[in-house]
């Protein structure tokens, strides 16, 4: 198995292994380097929809979408795995930059990302550090933050694409939950940022307009190339991300092409 | 010659040409195809100095840069080097010299010492940038000016004395927020953070807010592509619509770079 960083801040291609057949040792091996790059990818693996969700298994439980809806379904004889399609007929919805489901009690550890279908040109993923992102903060700006908590809440950011009754209904399973604003990664003690512009309502204890100030400041150290990749899919890519410190978003750039993409997502715990 | 473009809206990359000695016809597709997609990404060009300076005068006049450094003997080809002893990327969002009176036409970067990992160069369309502002923000900027000023960012090393200086001969310059690539037409944004001092006629607090949202719309990632730096890759952008940022990812490795700049024309 090699191991080749992809930028100085995120990010590592891993080739010569073959996720059909992974050994325990090279589970290790990929795990590690996993919490060493956050971002793992890895070209050309056909394997089935089953291998799939087994070497997703390999890290953790998987978790089966509560809610997904409109471009996202859940694969009928596999839960597990959730499917984001667009087309022509229904765009793909520019996605500020997340990580996944942080407007639940456990969000997500990781997600792993398949290409089935990708356009020739466009739909790259860029994937930041939220650690690097969080090291290039001024050192008034991390002490002001670094004990301060966020309310996450799925209506800000998939909320409208259900009805009023719906909304409600699913709001009473998932009420909006809170998290630090600067987690520490579980395995590693990393400090990340854990805000962002799409599952984030706001900041706790701060007035409307503080709040607002300090998440664009970390929105905006998300933002820089300095702490991202800019990753382009191929048919039978698979990517994994660990979702406690890294954010990612999608160009929305390749309508009217078609780009399906399978991802199976491993369960986290809460956020400290 | 097969172009491969990078993204959907900005940048490509060329194969089967050697800029060594390129013929008029191959340096009109090339223009072409610059116009098209913005950013040009040559890899494997092993070139001379003097070859590089020759290529960039089939586009247009060069520029010798009054701050930056040079090369020795060779003026028009501004050196840019980060080591263990000096760090330096420009790891901001920005078109180059934008404020002269008259910037850049376009820039001609080639590697020539490049780290394993990082340092990568980000580009993006200022016209797309534009095209996806909301259409109240359009209107609010579409016949605004914005002064630009080299002290933002060149001033830090000089003296006051120095800064009065060149001031003399690089006052600040106003230009359109919004400008019309005088090739293509397209409208593109035509402000960024490290030489913008502000948006004229406006409150400072509007101008900021205003900057702020042009900004954002040049840091989404829907508008850019990124590209991966060898030794000999040469990369020749559009500085009247495109907008670069050198990611800041490789101290204390080297990363040595070579610039030729075009000069451009008033923008409108």
């Amino acid at each position: 198995m090699k191991i080749q960083k992809i930028t100085g801040s995120i990010g590592a291609e891993i080739t010569e292994v073959d996720l059909a057949n992974v050994s325990d040792e090279e589970v290790g091996e990929i795990k590690k380097a996993w919490l060493d790059h956050k971002v793992l990818v890895l070209r050309d693996q056909h394997i089935s929809e089953e291998e799939h969700i087994a070497f997703g298994r390999k890290f953790g439980e998987l978790e089966i979408h509560p809610f997904a809806k409109g471009g996202h379904v859940g694969l009928g004889n596999y839960p597990e795995l959730l499917r984001i399609a667009s087309n022509s007929e229904r765009e793909f919805a520019a996605v500020k930059w997340h990580s996944d489901v942080t407007w639940r009690e456990e969000p997500s550890m990781g997600s792993i990302l398949r290409g089935v279908v990708i356009p020739e040109t466009g739909g790259d993923t860029c994937f930041a550090s939220a650690a690097a992102a969080y090291e290039s903060l001024p050192s008034d700006v991390k002490s002001q933050i670094d004990d301060l908590y966020a309310i996450h809440d799925f209506t800000v950011s998939i909320g409208e694409k259900y009805t009023l009754e719906e909304r409600l209904e699913k709001q009473k399973e998932y009420p909006p939950v809170r998290h630090p604003v600067v987690r520490t990664h579980p395995e590693t003690g990393e400090r990340s940022i854990y805000t962002n512009g799409y599952h984030t309502s706001h900041i706790e204890g701060v007035s409307d307009e503080e709040s607002d100030k300090i998440l664009a400041t970390l929105e905006l150290a998300m933002l820089s190339p300095t702490v991202q990749f800019r990753l382009k899919w191929e048919k039978d890519t698979f990517v994994m991300w660990d979702n406690r410190s890294t954010q990612h978003a999608v160009a929305a750039d390749f309508y009217p092409a078609e780009r399906i993409v399978e991802r199976v997502t491993i369960i986290g715990d809460r956020p400290f | 010659m097969q172009v491969h473009q990078l993204t959907c809206h900005i940048g490509a990359e060329i194969t089967g040409v050697d800029l060594s000695n390129p013929t008029p016809d191959l340096i009109e597709e090339i223009k072409k195809i610059w116009l098209e997609h913005k950013v040009l990404v040559l890899r494997d060009q092993s070139i001379t100095r003097e070859e590089h300076i020759a290529f960039g005068r089939y586009f247009g006049e060069l520029e010798i840069h009054p701050f930056a450094p040079s090369l020795e003997n060779y003026p028009e080809i501004v050196k840019i080097k980060s080591d263990d002893k000096v760090q330096y990327a420009a790891s901001n969002w920005h078109s180059d010299v934008t404020w002269r009176e008259e910037p850049s036409m376009g820039s001609i970067l080639r590697g020539r010492v490049i780290p394993e990992v990082g340092g990568d160069t980000s580009f993006a369309n200022a016209a797309e940038a534009y095209n996806r502002l909301p259409e109240h923000v359009k209107e609010k900027v579409d016949d605004g000016y914005a002064i630009h000023d080299f002290t933002r960012t060149f001033g830090r090393r000089m003296t006051n004395e120095e800064q009065h200086e060149q001031h003399k001969k690089y006052p600040p310059a106003r230009h359109p927020v919004i400008r019309t690539h005088p090739e293509t037409g397209e409208r593109s944004i035509y402000t960024n953070k490290p030489f913008v001092s502000h948006i004229e006629g406006v409150s400072d607090e509007e101008s900021r807010e205003l900057l702020r949202i042009l900004e954002r719309a040049i840091l989404d990632p829907s508008v850019q592509c990124r590209v991966k730096w060898a030794v000999d890759t040469i990369v020749m952008w559009d500085n009247r619509i495109a907008q670069h940022h050198a990611s800041n990812d490789f101290y204390p490795q080297t990363r040595h770079v070579e610039r030729v700049t075009i000069v451009g024309d008033k923008p409108f």
